[in-house]
């Protein structure tokens, strides 16, 4: 008799390379999604104005704020659906126990986090290409990635962090919830008591908010994704499929 | 060498216990029948076996290894079954390619074959295919796995009779050149009893029993004749079936035994398939004493 | 905060139940067509050398456009035009900073009355009363440095025309004018440090401009605008 040990590391990555290749078409509708955001941003995300000499002057700042909100969401059901039991069942058609089924969709979202963080970052500058064509007013030079490097790439790594720690959320979020239903009403009086009561509001505020640079607020949200993969990958240790 | 080991094992859902107390071994390379009634637990032993649920109680072993959530069976063991999916992102074609990379022992040539030969479109998408075709695929899809063990439930559910029997053929053709364990679960023993060696039939959770074809077919014996001789003889034996024929006449069916030839009775052996149904049936007469 | 809790999530929830919405039929729609994976592949590469390509083009043609200053020159800038904005008030000529300066002019008053006449305009006048017994009228117009989101408003907007006349000073305000200035930033505004409300309120300078008169004393000045004197 001859069997194949396969150890979990090659399992996991063989997962990976079949997850992404199979999952290709959420990154397409990531794209759908980042246009969208893309057209809503274009009136601009957030103005001052003053009046200076007889004249009114408005400056529009033009952010990538939209699209990532959208974007967000988009990570939210992606971490979800892939926990979902058509999703689950697929995986198992083929060499994969729980451990290595919870490590490869990590691995994958994180692959997909990096490549939403990335496109979201650069989708910005479809923005700066295409507002002068429609409007006739003048632009300010703005920080562009060669002008300021490291705060480009800040703001990139910002981008990543937020999307996988809200992929994470919607992955803990979609297991909960194949475990048991109940969980969705749980989940969603946790995320309406969050921002309304003193202690919700204070453990945003402690990971959010009062944060002296832009990376030790990207290291939190990293910390807060491996805290919802690990509670996910605990959760689901004794989960059946195809029941 | 064992492949699998199962000491009483039970499996509880909520209300019901689909498993009671199933003890077996099953040695390798060897095609076994696992044959049982609709809920006899056919389908949950089954998945225990492919470590996709867990059991609740008793012992079992698969390759020496507990099965669920265990990388080591679940890359040498394979379960064919209806609730199989595949990623609809994916054809036909694609699933056959990354398939390979999974399964260390994938035959690419029988499963090109073997798609060719069945005329699946290649470019279809798993969840689109006909109940047949699907079932012929995940057929072709666990034999070129070339797993060690190798599990179908219900694998014929669906195809068409043509398809049938050619399925029989290629698992057969295939076993004798690459011999593995096979365990096939089927209601309708009759079409497959020409390639199985083993027979593990199942009632309600328990094992009934586990021997070759050979033995069940000796298993019991029927006599048909007029009812007062037939009646007579078969006091205070162990009666598996009962059958009027007419006002006469009765048919009924004991354990194999020497039975002394009298005149006027005849002697049929039962196919296998027969004791199977006599054995779980859990009414004394059949349907046709509901008619009367 | 409470309020500004539920208020802030209302939008986030429509969104979602959008999304949701539109997933939904993406997914029914895609049930029907075979979205071949081979096209996806195509998709994705369009899109990210579409995107690679905005930035090259982008990189390569933003040479027009404003200059954006750092928050430090800014704050330079405030302290220097409250340094002047000091001087002017006191009457300190030899202290006003000459690269504000913009015109000069000196007029030789027939009678013995200056009017000042402003037409709308906005400028802070001064004037500094000489002993001279002549009767002439120095005039200085300077402008502070005024900056929004990067721009040099000073340099955007014309100054209000200054005329002087026999014994008239005439200021014409520029017409009314909307001007809107599009700028864009890498940077998030609900977690960026440096983009949110009281950062920007730290990066306006709002300069004014200066009208600095040497009149003699014996001139009488006309105001019939109500104008502000130091």
């Amino acid at each position: 008799m001859f069997l194949s040990n396969s150890t979990l590391g090659e399992v996991v990555w063989t997962q990976v390379k079949f997850k992404v290749n199979a999952y290709l078409g959420t990154l397409v509708s990531l794209i759908v999604v980042q246009i969208l955001g893309l057209i809503l941003s274009m009136n601009g995300t957030s103005s001052m104005s003053t009046n200076f000499n007889n004249t009114d002057f408005q400056i529009v700042w033009i952010t990538a704020d939209t699209v990532i909100i959208f974007v967000s969401i988009w990570a939210l059901f992606l971490g979800n659906v892939i926990t979902t039991k058509g999703y689950r069942n697929t995986n198992f058609s083929f060499v994969t126990n729980g451990i290595s089924n919870n490590l490869s969709n990590i691995i994958v979202l994180i692959i997909m986090s990096v490549f939403a963080g990335v496109t979201t970052f650069l989708s910005h500058y479809i923005l700066r290409l295409v507002v002068p064509l429609f409007n006739d007013v003048g632009y300010v030079k703005s920080g562009s990635i060669i002008d300021d490097p490291l705060s480009s790439i800040a703001s990139m790594g910002l981008m990543v962090g937020l999307i996988l720690m809200i992929s994470a959320g919607g992955y803990l979020w979609g297991t909960l919830v194949y475990i048991h239903r109940a969980y969705m009403f749980l989940l969603i009086v946790l995320i309406i008591t969050l921002p309304t009561t003193k202690t919700g509001q204070m453990i945003l505020q402690f990971i959010f908010a009062d944060n002296g640079s832009l990376f030790v607020l990207n290291v939190k949200f990293v910390c807060v994704a491996i805290i919802f993969f690990v509670l996910a990958m605990l959760s689901s240790y004794r989960l059946e499929v195809r029941r | 060498m064992t492949i699998i080991d199962c000491q009483n094992l039970k499996k509880r859902y909520k209300r019901l216990n689909a498993l009671e107390d199933i003890t077996f071994q099953l040695e390798e390379k060897k095609i076994t029948g696992l044959i049982g009634r609709n809920g006899a637990g056919k389908t949950t032993l089954l998945k225990i076996l492919a470590g996709f649920i867990r059991k609740s109680s008793g012992d079992i072993q698969v390759f020496s290894n507990n099965p669920f959530n265990n990388l080591r069976v679940s890359a040498n063991s394979i379960l064919v079954d209806d609730q199989m999916s595949f990623p609809d992102s994916l054809t036909l074609a694609d699933i056959l390619e990354v398939a390979p990379d999974f399964y260390k022992r994938w035959d690419t040539e029988l499963a090109n074959n073997l798609f060719k030969y069945f005329r699946l479109n290649p470019k279809q998408l798993h969840s689109r295919l006909s109940k047949g075709n699907r079932a012929t695929f995940n057929m072709i899809f666990g034999l070129a796995t070339r797993c060690e063990l190798t599990m179908f439930d219900e694998p014929t559910n669906g195809m068409d009779e043509a398809v049938r029997s050619d399925f029989y053929r290629a698992l057969l053709k295939d076993y004798i050149a690459h011999p593995r364990s096979i365990l096939i679960s089927s209601h309708h023993l009759a079409e497959m009893e020409h390639l199985l060696e083993d027979i593990l039939l199942i009632h309600k959770g328990k094992v009934i029993f586990h021997q070759s074809l050979e033995e069940i077919k000796d298993y019991a014996v029927a006599l048909q004749g007029p009812t007062d001789v037939v009646e007579k003889m078969t006091v205070g034996k162990e009666i598996l079936h009962t059958k009027q024929m007419d006002s006469q006449r009765k048919y009924v069916v004991i354990r194999t035994e020497d039975v002394p030839a009298i005149e006027g009775v005849k002697i049929h052996p039962v196919t296998a398939s027969d004791v199977c149904m006599y054995v779980t049936s859990d009414r004394k007469g059949g349907i046709d004493d509901v008619f009367k | 905060m409470s309020n500004f809790g539920i208020l802030s999530i209302l939008p986030i929830l429509g969104i979602l139940f959008i999304i949701w919405r539109l997933l939904r039929l993406a997914k029914s729609t895609s049930n029907r067509i075979n979205w071949a994976q081979r096209s996806n592949k195509w998709i994705l590469c369009i899109y990210i050398v579409v995107l690679l390509l905005a930035v090259v083009v982008y990189e390569a043609t933003q040479t027009n456009g404003e200059e954006a200053l750092t928050s430090k020159e800014y704050t330079t800038f405030i302290n220097k035009n409250n340094v002047f904005q000091q001087a002017f008030e006191n009457n300190e000529e030899s202290k006003l900073d000459s690269k504000f300066l913009i015109e000069e002019w000196t007029q030789e008053l027939e009678g013995d009355s200056l009017e000042v006449i402003l037409n709308g305009s906005d400028v802070l006048m001064n004037i500094e009363w000489t002993d001279s017994k002549e009767q002439l009228v120095e005039a200085k117009m300077y402008r502070t440095y005024s900056y929004m989101g990067g721009i040099n408003m000073g340099k955007e907007i014309p100054l209000p025309t200054l005329e002087v006349k026999d014994n008239q000073i005439i200021l014409t305000a520029i017409p009314q004018k909307e001007r809107t200035y599009y700028r864009f930033t890498n940077e998030l505004t609900f977690f960026s440090t440096v983009n949110n409300l009281d950062a920007r309120e730290q990066r306006r300078v709002i300069g004014h401009t200066y009208i600095y008169l040497k009149v003699p004393k014996h001139i009488n000045v006309i105001d019939k605008d109500g104008l502000q004197f130091y």
